[in-house]
């Protein structure tokens, strides 16, 4: 329930900033609209969660957030470091991501491609790997534990 | 116009059209035309940040949704691109 | 008082946008591999235009902050998927570097 009100209200949100007014008729426009493209997408999903799960994932939203915002600085850094100077030795690393969903492997994809220092290759959705890009690839197991600490740390709470 | 000073945007402008000229000898000196399309995602680029500048000197919220537009725009040709190009091309 | 520090910040972050954007062309200038490139072209899709757009908070304008806000969430859903489809293009065609 809390999922559903919280689509209708994002989706609201997003027609609201595209016509860039808060009139009755626009925000009730923007309600039927909503409405209509969730009651769409419940027809392909399947699994709906209880309350206290959704409050938890919830929860971690502002770590997923601000963690991202802080490795898209530290990531923009180095990748400014790579650009004035040579790159150190870029190359190919092969990324476990664990136990895999599809959503779960959109905020990977996401989180990973608007870190300047990571790009996405390839996905591996049987196996659960990623392979990634990286500037840096001299200690490939350090990109992992680094990037698995990232996982935990920002998103194993919200997209497990 | 209330905000940044007038003489800080047109200094930007000019500093983003040369950085536009500096991108079409990008493009014109890639090797590959992976590596062309990586220089044509970044005019498109900075040609978002031209409009985006434009309305802020002009105060014309419109010029934005020019901007929006044309990033969606360059994102499907990317893409529509990239995965043609990925197939081997037409004979393939 | 309040308008001062949002000229402030709308400067900051049109001057650090344009920095990111120039380092950007630098890099793909400069740098060998199309991996590479794509590194520093993502620096100026992702962060560069993220920081341009949200200088619009120093218009005070709230058409022009609400479409700037539409550009930011477009780009940060997009510019991840145009990378990777470059990326995978890149891959598909032939660069057989050996994943470590």
């Amino acid at each position: 329930m809390i999922g559903i009100m919280l689509r209708m209200i994002a989706l609201t949100g997003l027609y609201l900033l595209v016509v860039s007014s808060v009139k009755v008729g626009d925000v009730a426009i923007g309600l039927v609209l909503a409405a209509l493209v969730v009651a769409a997408g419940r027809r392909h999903r399947a699994a709906s969660s209880s309350a206290g799960s959704t409050l938890r994932r919830l929860a971690g939203v502002p770590a997923l957030i601000g963690g991202t915002l802080v490795d898209v600085v530290t990531g923009s850094a180095e990748v400014i470091r790579c650009c004035l100077r040579r790159p150190p030795d870029p190359g190919l690393v092969r990324l476990p991501t664990g136990p895999t969903s599809p959503s779960s492997f959109a905020t990977w994809g996401i989180r990973l491609g608007i870190t300047p220092n990571t790009v996405v290759v390839d996905v591996d959705e049987e196996h659960g790997e990623l392979l990634v890009h990286v500037l840096d690839a001299r200690d490939p197991d350090g990109v992992r534990a680094e990037q698995a600490a990232a996982y935990r740390s920002r998103q194993r709470r919200t997209f497990p | 116009m209330s905000g940044v000073p007038v003489l800080v945007v047109v200094a930007a402008l000019i500093w983003v059209t040369a950085l536009v000229i500096v991108g079409v000898l990008a493009l014109l000196r890639g090797r590959d035309v992976l590596q062309r399309l990586i220089a044509l995602d970044l005019l498109a680029v900075l040609v978002v940040a031209l409009l985006a500048l434009l309305s802020y000197l002009r105060d014309v919220p419109h010029y934005l949704n020019a901007a929006v537009a044309l990033a969606l725009l360059s994102f499907v040709a990317t893409v529509a691109a990239a995965r043609y190009l990925a197939t081997g091309g037409p004979l393939e | 008082m309040m308008s001062v520090v949002l000229d402030v910040a709308g400067g900051v972050l049109l001057v650090v946008g344009l920095l990111l954007m120039t380092i950007a062309l630098v890099g793909v200038l400069r740098m060998p591999g199309t991996y590479s490139q794509l590194h520093a072209q993502g620096l100026a899709a992702g962060p560069g235009v993220i920081c341009v757009l949200a200088s619009s908070i120093a218009t005070e304008n709230a058409a022009t902050i609400s479409y700037a806000a539409i550009g930011i969430v477009f780009t940060v859903l997009t510019s991840p998927v145009a990378s990777h489809a470059i990326a995978r293009a890149a891959r598909r065609r032939g660069d057989e570097t050996d994943p470590r």
